[in-house]
């Protein structure tokens, strides 16, 4: 065996008995030897009769230094242990991360101490690498909803756009009965758009993908432009909307625009299955729960005891195809609980058969410490969102 | 009537967005592959640009980085029009040029695109 393979087991195994040993042995031939040839000097000089030093004084300093040696060595002991533990560790990860040949070609080193940091370097190596790796199967999946999104938008934009040319009588005049087919063309192309959105959306927040954007904010201030703009379509259908909101709602950490999209489906839910009458929006600081319930309640067909069960599954519409002339998705409500569950709040509904019904989520309170409130002012939402744009 | 260069590598799409921009007048030039738009770019400047952002080879942004490197390409406006649901993707055009590009998701009706397209000239 020669030196560079003796040193390759001396890495690659850490046999730390020998390894110990091995310093032991030196250890106390470089301090040890020493003292046994400075003590033969002292005799052989105070045979002499030189003496330079009181006897008393020499065997004291020889103590101290036998001590001192001592001490060292217990130190120097441990110290080394701890190396070679670590060393062992270490070459048990190489085994796992590095091939054979990269160990035996990390062991083509000058010393030990060259070798175990070039190993860890390796090592080091090896993991970012891997991990690079793994980012990137990450980044892949993450991809796959963007690719489902985009192999299904593009030719659906050509379709919308192609039906569009020809009902808007871009390339040359058309009867009304062929506008009318037209019509339906488009009706059914905007519903695969909404379609592709909500499932994409719910994907991406079923898989945890979606991006929550926390803010202390004023709840009802958020709520009051969308119930405003949603009044002119109940309006315009014959129903009232109107809101009781109770001022004992403190400030709430939510996700502004995830909030807007539950209350707007909720409400437009409400509008669409109600004929006459009308619908309230309500709020109400709930203390023995500590948390706010928002409630939506219309005068509406109502939903049957046993189809209440169903409505946040996906794709769950109570109606036949034919009823649901506005062209639902069925995902707005499964799209609602995902939102409010990652608000930790819940959601349910109460509903009377021909008398309406009720859809309630809730928002917990949480304590907000004072030094978050100074930080955060109820606007801070839409000045961070205008500074970003 | 302005020029419009629309660079979308789905043709069906290309073809017809670029129906319903002739019938408003605009005169439109279609490329496929950025390549095509980099080597147009030597001899002539549109008023507008609508490129895609998935483009096989180099991806819409690269591509309007590589023009924007041209002094007759600084301030020429861009709409990105884009089939990727994620806000990343739509911000992409924010690290290019701060000003004057805007993102038009897919599908997008006549409407909406004469809209864009028309601001954007005006802007400019
Ligand atoms: N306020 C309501 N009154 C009666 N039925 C409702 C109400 N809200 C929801 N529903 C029922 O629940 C179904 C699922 O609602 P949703 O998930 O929002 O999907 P969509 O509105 O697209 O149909 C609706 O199709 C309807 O049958
Ligand atoms: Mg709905």
């Amino acid at each position: 065996m020669n030196k560079k393979d003796k040193k390759l087991l001396f890495v690659a195994s850490f046999d730390d008995a020998s390894i110990l040993r091995k310093f032991t042995i030196l250890f106390l031939v470089a301090s040890i030897l020493p003292m046994v040839l400075l003590y033969y000097i002292y005799a052989q000089n105070s045979r002499h009769g030189h003496i330079g030093i009181n006897p008393a004084n020499f065997t004291i300093a020889m103590v101290l230094m036998v001590l001192g040696v001592f001490v060292g060595f217990i130190s120097m002991h441990s110290l080394l242990k701890k190396v070679v533990n670590i060393s062992k560790e270490n070459s048990k990860a190489l085994g796992n991360i590095l091939s054979p040949d990269t160990v035996k070609e990390l062991n083509q080193g000058e010393n030990e101490i060259v070798i175990l940091s070039r190993s860890f370097s390796a090592v080091t190596q090896q993991l970012e690498e891997k991990n690079k790796k793994l980012r990137s199967m990450y980044e892949l999946q993450k991809d796959f909803t963007s690719m489902v999104s985009h192999e299904l938008r593009t030719p659906l934009a050509s379709i919308k756009m192609a039906v569009e040319l020809v009902a808007e009588e871009a390339v040359g005049e058309i009867n009304i009965e062929q506008k009318e087919i037209l019509g339906r063309a488009q009706q059914e192309a905007d519903r695969l758009k909404r379609l592709i959105d909500d499932i994409l959306y719910l994907s991406k927040i079923e898989a945890d993908k979606l991006q929550m954007n926390f803010m202390i904010d004023d709840l009802h201030r958020v709520m009051t432009p969308i119930v405003e703009s949603q009044k002119y379509v109940a309006q315009s259908r014959g129903l009232y909307l109107k809101t009781e909101f109770d001022p004992g709602v403190p400030q709430l950490s939510f996700d502004r625009d995830r909030i807007i999209q539950v209350l707007n489906n909720l409400l437009s839910n409400a509008i669409k299955f109600t004929k006459e009458g009308g619908i309230t929006v309500k709020t109400l600081n709930k203390i023995s729960e500590n948390c706010v319930v928002v409630s939506v309640v219309d005068t509406g067909r109502g939903i049957s005891q046993e189809d209440l069960p169903k409505l946040f599954g996906k794709f769950q519409q109570i109606d036949s195809a034919q009823e649901n002339v506005d062209g639902g998705t069925g995902l707005g409500l499964a799209i609602s609980r995902e939102i409010i569950t990652r608000h930790s709040g819940k959601i349910w509904v109460e509903s009377k058969l021909g008398v309406g019904t009720a859809f309630n989520f809730t928002l917990p309170i949480k304590e907000i410490k004072s030094a978050k409130i100074s930080s955060f002012s109820p606007y801070s939402s839409t000045q961070k969102r205008g500074q970003d744009a | 009537m302005a020029k419009i260069w629309l660079v979308e590598d789905d043709q069906n799409l290309a073809n017809l967005t670029k129906v319903a921009l002739a019938k408003k007048g605009y005169q439109v030039m279609v490329f496929y592959e950025s390549l095509q738009v980099l080597a147009e770019a030597k001899k002539q400047k549109p008023d507008l640009i609508l490129m895609d952002v998935m483009l096989p080879g180099q991806s819409g942004p690269e591509t309007v980085t590589a023009l924007r490197n041209d002094p007759n390409f600084r301030n020429i406006p861009v709409i990105f029009l884009t089939a990727l649901l994620s806000t990343e993707e739509s911000a992409l055009g924010m690290t290019i040029d701060k000003v004057n590009y805007k993102t038009l998701g897919k599908p997008y009706d006549i409407k909406r695109l004469l809209e864009v397209v028309e601001t954007s000239l005006i802007k400019k």
